[in-house]
């Protein structure tokens, strides 16, 4: 309204300069939408080409819509089955970061008591804590428990990154809830105990989904320790690793059919994203801008 | 402040509970104990221990002497030497065969008269420095021939020391674990001692002990179940139940009277029981009860291999080897950081010029340490040039002049993936930050479909690194079958399709743009978090106050944005000095980073020790980052 009312005011040479800016920020939107889309788009475009098409010549546009490569990767028992694993480590490592995670988050986050800071800091370092240079240790452990090649390894592993990223955003749900619930449920009799399990946990609820859905991607994502604890293994391989040893159905190079592989293991990932991209950035938030 | 009312009305426990409480603290005071056993018993049967201790029965060669009387009816009467060779030992590899008649060891005759003593301390040399490298000895043998005849054959068989009973241990057991089993084992001994006195915070304390000692043994019974049946590591076999079962039987039992002592105690706590409790203390055992599974976890999954990577660092061990590992003590480190930097001149043309490759980099003539260092290489003996570790190239920095900064190091792959990372490190994540502060600022700008931008930027954190890589080699490909070549052949910017991942094209400035694609939008949705809790008044004020736009940014937007882009800048660096998949995917081993690096050692090298040295390296680099974050944030002091 405002503006509408001004325009006719301001001078030809003002408003050429006000459509130039707004052309150029609209040039800008467009930039950073085909930065951000255009090689994900392309990734679609080549997984409906043969891979002897793609060998051959590069194309913005597929030929045809050939199915081939979905068809042959979802026939593959191999890579279904990899992408069970995946679906299972990733699921059960959530299920395990929440529950314990929970756990710690409500005595960190609600609970006064001794050496509170001391785990608080030890639960920040190990947010930060390189996975890599723990590798050969690890290692060890996992060939003692003998789960060496099989999805428990990653399973056992796995909560090294999810863990403390959950407790640490958890803690922080917990302290934004107000003080009086446990003292209104301690007046009324309930132990500490049920005071978490049946007010302060279903009251966090959308804060688990949250972490549990980073948790899940961080776990979905997984190369390094999925490459070294199941390489021995084809048949515990999650996703990732099945995508980059992939090998392809021909006697070529697999590029178009590779893609396609890729294109499916990024797909759930992206409609959960999509669905719950509010809810995720407000947890990327909560964890990296209040550290 | 006391909330809770202090335990009043306690009763004289009767004749049965009282027995019952005996029963119970009795139980405690066991578990405390058998902790102490278990460790102490784990420690004694230990093999690699009982090795070390011991020592195998002649150390590191592999091969057991006998001395044989020839049977009563042979024509030569003079009795021998007969070896044994330790399966799969260095002897059984070099082909040894137990019924090799040994005749010298390294040009020492072996002679029937000298005793059996003698000729083991001849193999074992107990002179010997133990921190020397492997050497050889060398076995000649008589070989009994199918006619029976002898031949004579000489077999190197490589000789090394047995571990020392400290690193063995060190090795299986460590600090940690150990010194938790002694900690816990006694407070729970001292809790079976204090609920004789009836103290209700040691029956309060007992009672969550109890608890989770039933889930840890009911964890351990599942695991003895899956790993006995299971019966291997990768196996075809069918599940084993009845060995399964029998494995996980004992800790499955175990859990009922810890079940039942559970139950009566909690039952009886407040009325048998005498003490008053604060809520401190309540709740300190209440947080402590909850915490307990996280530590479990972290204590299993980072303390324990963190501390068992030190160690490791420290020796030279390697998996699939029979040969005992050696404290070595900082070779590893030296061998890592070991570098020189000197002077080099470019080759050059005969206009005077510098000589460069067809991807126009110089060639550059060998500096003075490389030719030392060949020089003498040729003046060592071969077992001498065997051990020892050349320095060679690592890279070389122009200074203009045709002259160059060389750095050789006597690992210049490691030296070369520090270099790497670092690089990587620094471009990529000034990229990120410049682009993503771009990216944010359109994004917060109020226009229709912003939504659906947010949404779009998410698009490229959500695909997974390796899928990212996977595509980008896709992109990327190194001829006219890459899009990238193409879109670029088509708007005019390059002439010849380009080799971007390969070793003489611009590999790194690829690996950075597809790192910069996946996380600089990343980077705009924190960056766009922190600017929308700008409130929108202070650039109202600046408007009346006439500050123009760019003053805004640099005056409001920047120092209010502060906080963000540090915490922002800091998880970044550390991810991007940690980075592993887009290295491995898209460059393989090549050329490492520094995560690469230490897999490849590991997994591919399988040298277990240096590897760990590699990820101590790693560690420490981050841990310097992680505190400056800590510095630079000023973590909030709270409670």
């Amino acid at each position: 309204m405002m503006t509408q009312r001004r325009i006719p005011q301001v001078p030809a040479r003002v408003r050429a300069a006000g459509y130039l800016r707004r052309g150029l920020f609209w040039l800008a939107v467009i930039a950073v939408a085909l930065y951000t889309l255009l090689p994900f788009a392309y990734a679609i475009s080549i997984s409906f080409r043969t891979n002897a098409q793609v060998l051959v010549s590069a194309r913005y546009l597929p030929e045809e819509l050939n199915i081939i490569n979905y068809q042959n990767l979802l026939r593959d028992p191999n890579f279904m089955r990899t992408l069970g694993n995946s679906a299972l480590v990733s699921s059960i490592t959530v299920l395990l970061a929440l529950v314990v995670g929970s756990f710690a988050a409500y005595a960190m986050g609600r609970v006064q008591f001794r050496g509170r800071m001391g785990v608080l800091y030890v639960v920040l370092a190990m947010t930060m804590f390189p996975q890599i240079s723990i590798l050969s240790g690890l290692f060890g452990i996992v060939t003692d428990l003998q789960v060496y090649g099989s999805p428990i390894a990653l399973i056992l592993t796995y909560p090294i990154f999810t863990l403390p990223f959950t407790v640490w955003v958890l803690t922080s749900f917990f302290q934004g809830l107000p003080a009086e619930i446990e003292q209104a449920a301690l007046v009324d009799g309930a132990t500490p105990f049920q005071t978490f399990r049946l007010i302060l946990l279903p009251l966090t609820a959308p804060a688990l989904v949250t972490t549990g859905l980073l948790a899940f991607i961080s776990a979905w994502n997984e190369y390094l320790f999925a490459l070294t604890f199941t390489l021995v293994n084809r048949s515990a391989q999650t996703v990732p690793v099945a995508i980059a040893n992939f090998s392809g159905y021909g006697y070529e190079i697999p590029v178009a059919d590779r893609v396609a592989g890729a294109v499916i293991v990024a797909v759930p990932l992206l409609v959960l994203v999509l669905i719950f991209q509010r809810r995720i950035i407000e947890g990327l938030t909560a964890g990296a801008v209040k550290g | 402040m006391t909330l809770l009312a202090p335990v009043s009305g306690r009763r004289r426990p009767s004749e049965q509970e009282a027995i019952s409480l005996e029963l119970v603290s009795g139980l405690l005071m066991i578990i405390g104990l058998a902790a102490f056993a278990l460790l102490f018993y784990a420690i004694v049967t230990n093999d690699n221990i009982r090795i070390a201790v011991q020592g195998p029965p002649i150390p590191g060669v592999g091969v057991n002497v006998r001395r044989v009387q020839p049977a009563a009816d042979a024509a030569d009467q003079t009795p021998y030497y007969e070896i044994e060779p330790v399966p799969s030992g260095p002897a059984a590899v070099a082909g040894l065969l137990p019924d090799d008649r040994l005749i010298r060891i390294d040009d020492t005759a072996i002679t029937p008269e000298m005793s059996l003593q003698q000729v083991q301390d001849l193999l074992t040399e107990p002179g010997m420095d133990l921190y020397q490298d492997d050497f050889v000895i060398q076995i000649t043998v008589l070989r009994p021939g199918p006619n029976g005849t002898l031949s004579e054959q000489t077999r190197a068989v490589a000789k090394n020391v047995a571990p020392t009973p400290l690193v063995a241990y060190l090795k299986t057991f460590g600090f940690v674990v150990p010194l938790l089993v002694i900690v816990l084992g006694s407070l729970i001994f001292w809790l079976g001692t204090r609920l004789r006195r009836f103290d209700v915070r040691a029956a309060r304390w007992s009672v969550v002990t109890l608890m989770w000692l039933m889930v840890g043994l009911g964890f351990a019974a599942v695991w003895a179940f899956w790993v006995n049946g299971k019966g291997g590591i990768v196996t075809d076999a069918p599940f084993d139940f009845s060995k399964a079962i029998s494995a996980a039987l004992a800790p499955a039992l175990l859990i009922i009277p810890l079940f039942i002592a559970r139950r009566w105690l909690s039952s009886v706590v407040d009325e048998l029981f005498v003490g008053d409790e604060t809520l401190t203390s309540r709740n300190t055992r209440f947080a402590w009860s909850l915490l307990i599974p996280t530590l479990a976890v972290l204590m299993l999954v980072a303390a324990r291999p963190l501390e068992q990577t030190f160690i490791k660092s420290l020796t030279d061990d390697e998996f699939g080897t029979a040969r005992p590992v050696r404290f070595i003590g900082l070779d590893n480190y030296r061998r890592l950081l070991d570098f020189q930097i000197t002077l080099v001149e470019c080759r050059r043309e005969d206009n005077g010029a510098c000589a460069t490759t067809a991807s126009g980099q110089i060639v550059w003539e060998r500096s003075d340490v490389e030719a030392a260092e060949a020089a003498a290489a040729r003046e060592m003996s071969a077992a001498e040039r065997r051990t020892y570790t050349r320095y060679t190239d690592a890279g070389t920095i122009s200074i203009g002049g045709g002259r160059g900064l060389r750095v050789l190091g006597r690992d210049a792959a490691f030296l070369g993936a520090f270099g790497n990372t670092l690089q990587f490190t620094i471009i990529s994540v000034a990229l990120e930050l410049l682009l993503g502060l771009a990216i944010a600022l359109v994004v917060n700008m109020n226009f229709r479909g912003r939504g659906l931008m947010r949404t779009a930027m998410l698009v490229p954190w959500a695909i997974p690194t390796v899928v990212s890589a996977v595509l980008w080699q896709a992109i990327m490909r190194p001829d006219q079958t890459g899009i990238l070549n193409k879109l670029f052949m088509d708007l005019g910017l390059i002439q010849q399709p380009q080799q971007w991942l390969a070793a003489s094209g611009p590999w790194m400035a690829s690996i950075v743009a597809v790192d910069v694609w996946k996380t600089a939008p990343f980077m705009a949705l924190l960056i766009l978090a922190g600017l929308q809790t700008i409130p929108a008044d202070i650039y109202e004020a600046a408007d009346v106050d006439g500050a123009s736009k760019l003053r805004q940014f640099f005056t409001i937007t920047l120092p209010l944005l502060r906080p963000t882009i540090t915490v922002a800048l800091i998880f970044r660096t550390l991810d991007a000095l940690r980075v592993f998949d887009v290295f491995q995917v898209m460059l393989d081993t090549t050329r490492p980073s520094m995560a690469t690096y230490n897999y490849n050692q590991l997994v591919l090298n399988r040298a277990d020790g240096y590897a760990s040295a590699v990820g101590v390296m790693i560690f420490i680099l981050i841990f310097i980052f992680v505190i400056a974050y800590v510095r630079i944030s000023g973590l909030r002091q709270e409670g």
